[in-house]
This record gives structure tokens, C-alpha cells and sequence, in this order.
């Protein structure tokens, strides 16, 4: 099954810190040898198109009023919801240790996939 | 919604930790001790230790460090115990005494060899190809001998006694611990691949149970193939190889209609391919082509999966480059000859260059080399078809038919003999 983690914190948390960054690419070299981590990226600032009480809006990122922007994300293949809730248990353990006082918040979030043949 | 403790079940967790960490740990355990029973066992107590104490004490921040200074310690009180082991191998206890345990996120490249030493000796020359499959998704896939018993519907108590033949077979024939250099290398290699694909094809064809695919082999098999991609970088063919099961991966879920029963490429519908695994594959045999043109030479797989790729580039089966894919299988048939390649290339140059020149390569096969075999008749009905021989081609079809023990394939075929009669009447009229 697939899962796609997302990496979320406030949009003014600024750049992490070097340690925190190479630790995570420990961890994704880690995940590629492991034959699990089938992609990932950072997402840049971009643009909000929001659809609110019959009124569309555009907002250019950065989100300064959001409470928290996904700065990447990882796709990973797992065998179960309990080795994605670990790869996201590991990436919070990263953040706490090597960027002490910032918080994060790291979803996990299973692909449906395509609906199965029509009958 | 809820909130709380991560995992409620801590059992549950200290699992999905196990499967992350238990082949690094297995294969590092390996080479220490020299010796696979031994190195499953104290990778078992330090398993049996975590569940002991992580419910109390949390998972720890570096689990694979931990468990593998628990099975280290484990060790070295076994050794001090027994002298015997202690001499058997005495290399190990120098090894084990060493020290402090390297930083494991620091120490990828050594874990990485451990992990391909791992796969060298489940798929050992010395066993035979079942046993090195059953072997390697226990040792290098992590799966329980139960997982694995159920993806080939064997009983638990037959792929547990395989497993321990298997080892015994290795400890018995004194098989290495050392990585193969130079040409053994490379032969080492191909048994790998060898294993890997049998592990993703009886998920894509399955040869027993009741559905015609296994996706969860074809996922593990596509797993195994990165992991020895990633472990072999310079190497086209395991490049390739990991393309070609990813490639054939993306069909996965179109290979079959509602009802189970097989559906055959051209038939396919190919919005149901899965894109990321197709990018994926294609990635992998660009990069496997690019390493072939600089000097290591491809081989078999890098041929297949460049066949593989040239079905994936086609939205629509009109789109196929049948042109390449008729000299690809010449080169496939040039290094790997064969009756069932000789069928597809026959099917290839009936594409690209008429009828004719595939009902050649169908006459040149050896009679009774696909004895049994519906596909030569069947092939050879399609091409008879496309010539405008309808008579002779509603023979062929018949016979393919009368040749296979699928009911389903056997109706099809019928089918497409009562269609060629069928055109035969109406081209006299």
C-alpha cells in the first residue's frame, strides 16, 4: 500500500537547521535502499486558489496566515498502516532532536488507488 | 478523529519497527557470526527483548542500534559461555569485542554490503531455485515462514522445513560469508536476479492457487529488485531488471478484468496502467542503457526490459514500434535462444513486416518444441488471420485450442476460429 507523507510546520519556520537536513537524507538514502521510498520532493511557496462562500480567491504563497505549508513530501510502498506510522514516527524523531523548540506535524496519508474494473 | 499514543497496540509497532530494521540487522549479524541459525536467533532475542521492554520503556531513538546492541551482548555471553562456538569461530569473537556499534545511519555503505552478502547466500548456487525464493523473502524480504506460506498457498509446516534445509544445505557446504569479487560476482549476480524475477512472476502469473495474479509477490519482487538496483548502481542489469518488474508492475491492475480472468496487453486498457511505476521503470531503463553504452554491457533483462518499455511508451497498441520491438527480440533470441522467444519474435515481425514474415519464424520452430503449448497455433491462427487465410487460420485456431486446458482461453480461441469461418463465407459471397 501506498503512502504519501507530508512534512508540515508554521510558513515562518525559516530554513532547518544543517544537522536536521542531513540527517533526512540519511534517512531517505536509507528508504531508497530499502526499496520503499517510490518518490520525493520539497514543495515551493506556489499559489492558493481558494473557492469560499461562492467567492474564488488567489493567494500567493509564501502562506503567511496559514497555520502550517507542507515543505515535502515522500511517497513511500509499505506493507502495512504500522510501517508508515513508523517512517512518520522516525521523521518527527529527526525534527525534535535536531531542531529543538520548532514544532512539526507529519501526515501520512494512504493513496486510494483506482477504482477497481467496472463490473 | 482521535488523539493519544502513536500506536495503541505496542505490539503492533515493535513489528512494523522489526520489519524496517530486521534485514540490516540479520545481515550484519551474518557477517559477524558466520553463521545464519545463530544470527537468526540472537536477531530473535534482541525481537523477544524489544517486545520486553519498549512497551515500558518507548521505542528508542535509534531502534536498529539498539536491537543491534542487544543481539551483540547476547552474543558475546553466548561465546564467553561456550567454548566450543567460541572456537568454531574465533574470527567472530574478535569482531564482536571490537567495540562501540557503528552509528548505523553513518555506516550505509558497510550495512549495504552486509545486505548484499545477505542476498548472495539466499539465493546461493547451491540450493535450488525454489528454496532460494522461499529463503530470500524470509532473509532479505522480512517476510514471516506464515506471510510466505500463504503468497504461494503452501502449507506453513512445508516452506518452514524448506527454510531450514536451505540453511543447512549452506552451513553444510561450507557456503561464504565474503562478498564474491570478479567474474563470480557477476555469476552471483545473475542468481540474484534470477531469484528476484521468479519471486515477482509467480505473483504475475500464478502457477497455483485461485487467482491469476499475486499482487503482494509482484510488490515484494519489485522491492527486492530496488533493493539490489541500489546495491549494484553500476550494474545495467540489475538496473534493467528493476525496470523490467516495475514496467510490467504498471499492469498490474488492468491485467485482469472483473471477473479475474486474464487480459491479454493488446487488450489492456492502458488508462489503467499505474503511471508512476511505468515512470518510474522507464527511468531505470534509461539508466541501465546509459551504463551499457559506457562500457559494462546489458544483457538479457536489459533487452526484455527495453521490449517492456517499448509496450509502455505505446498509448494505444496502433502505437507500438513494432519495427524495434521485431530487432529487439532478434537480439533476445540471439543471446537467449528459445522456442518461446522465436513465438514473440514471430508475433513482432508479423507486426512490422507482414504475416508472412512472422508465419516464417513460426515454420522454422522445431516440431514438438512447444509440445503441450497452445501459443505457436494460436500465433499462428492471428497471422493466417491478418494474411487473409481465413480457412487455414480457423484450423490453427482450433487446434490452439484443442491444445490448452483453460476453459477460458479455450473459448476465446473457439471464438476467434468461428469468426475466421465466419469472414471465409463472406469473402466467397
Amino acid at each position: 500500500m501506498r503512502y504519501m507523507m507530508l512534512v508540515k510546520m508554521a510558513p515562518d519556520a525559516g530554513p532547518p537547521p544543517v544537522a536536521l537536513m542531513e540527517a533526512v537524507e540519511g534517512e531517505i538514502r536509507q528508504q531508497y535502499a530499502d526499496g520503499i521510498l517510490l518518490d520525493a520532493d520539497g514543495l515551493g511557496p506556489g499559489l492558493e486558489i481558494r473557492l469560499t462562500a461562492g467567492e474564488v480567491t488567489h493567494v500567493d504563497g509564501p502562506f503567511a496566515e496559514a497555520k502550517e505549508v507542507a515543505g515535502g513530501f515522500s511517497l513511500f510502498e509499505v506493507r502495512s498502516h504500522d510501517e508508515a506510522a513508523e517512517l512518520g514516527r522516525r521523521m518527527v524523531q529527526l525534527h525534535e532532536e535536531l531542531w529543538p523548540g520548532q514544532d512539526v506535524a507529519v501526515e501520512m496519508r494512504p493513496l486510494v488507488g483506482p477504482p477497481a474494473p467496472a463490473e | 478523529m482521535s488523539s493519544g499514543p502513536l500506536r495503541p497496540d505496542p505490539e503492533e509497532a515493535i513489528v512494523a519497527v522489526w520489519r524496517n530494521e530486521s534485514v540490516r540487522l540479520l545481515a550484519g549479524l551474518a557477517r559477524m557470526t558466520h553463521d545464519l541459525d545463530l544470527a537468526e536467533d540472537l536477531a530473535q532475542d534482541a525481537l523477544v527483548a524489544a517486545l520486553e521492554q519498549w512497551p515500558h520503556e518507548g521505542i528508542p531513538r535509534n531502534p536498529g542500534a539498539w536491537l543491534m546492541s542487544i543481539a551483540k551482548r547476547r552474543a558475546i555471553d553466548g561465546f564467553r559461555r561456550d567454548e566450543v562456538l567460541r572456537r568454531k569461530v574465533a574470527l567472530v569473537g574478535h569482531e564482536l569485542e571490537e567495540g562501540e556499534m557503528p552509528d548505523l545511519a553513518a555506516a550505509v555503505d558497510y550495512i549495504e554490503d552486509d545486505v548484499l552478502r545477505l542476498m548472495f547466500l539466499s539465493c546461493h548456487p547451491a540450493l535450488a531455485p525454489d528454496s532460494r525464493t522461499v529463503l530470500t523473502l524470509r532473509l532479505v524480504g522480512g517476510l514471516t515462514t506464515a506471510e510466505i506460506a500463504r503468497a504461494y498457498f503452501a502449507k506453513e509446516s512445508a516452506v518452514g522445513q524448506r527454510i531450514s534445509r536451505a540453511k543447512r544445505t549452506l552451513a553444510e557446504g561450507g557456503a561464504s560469508f565474503e562478498l564474491p569479487v570478479g567474474e563470480e560476482r557477476a555469476a552471483r549476480l545473475r542468481e540474484v536476479m534470477q531469484t528476484i524475477y521468479l519471486v515477482f512472476n509467480e505473483g504475475y502469473a500464478a502457477t497455483s492457487g485461485p487467482s491469476w495474479t499475486r499482487p503482494e509477490l509482484c510488490l515484494e519482487g519489485m522491492r527486492l529488485a530496488r533493493m539490489l538496483a541500489a546495491l549494484a548502481p553500476g550494474d545495467p542489469e540489475a538496473q534493467a531488471l528493476q525496470g523490467l518488474l516495475e514496467i510490467q508492475g504498471s499492469r498490474l491492475a488492468a491485467r485482469a478484468d472483473a471477473e479475474g480472468s486474464p487480459v491479454l496487453l493488446e487488450d489492456q486498457d492502458r488508462t489503467r496502467w499505474d503511471q508512476l511505476l511505468l515512470r518510474r521503470g522507464l527511468a531505470a531503463v534509461d539508466r541501465a542503457k546509459a551504463l551499457a553504452s559506457s562500457g559494462t554491457p546489458g544483457g538479457s533483462y536489459l533487452v526484455q526490459a527495453m521490449i517492456a518499455a517499448c509496450h509502455g511508451r505505446a498509448r494505444t497498441p496502433d502505437q507500438t514500434d513494432w519495427a524495434e520491438m521485431a530487432r529487439l527480440y532478434d537480439v533476445l533470441a540471439a543471446a537467449a535462444p528459445g522456442a518461446v522467444i522465436e513465438v514473440n519474435r514471430a508475433v513482432a515481425h508479423g507486426r512490422a513486416f507482414g504475416p508472412d514474415a512472422g508465419l516464417a519464424i513460426l515454420a522454422a520452430i522445431p516440431d514438438g518444441a512447444l509440445a503441450g503449448s497452445h501459443l505457436p497455433a494460436g500465433v499462428r491462427g492471428d497471422l493466417l488471420h491478418r494474411a487473409g487465410r481465413h480457412v487455414e487460420a480457423a484450423a490453427a485456431f482450433e487446434e490452439a485450442a484443442a491444445a490448452t486446458a483453460n476453459a477460458e482461453e479455450q473459448e476465446l480461441l473457439q471464438k476467434r476460429a468461428a469468426a475466421c469461418r465466419n469472414d471465409d463465407s463472406s469473402s466467397d459471397a
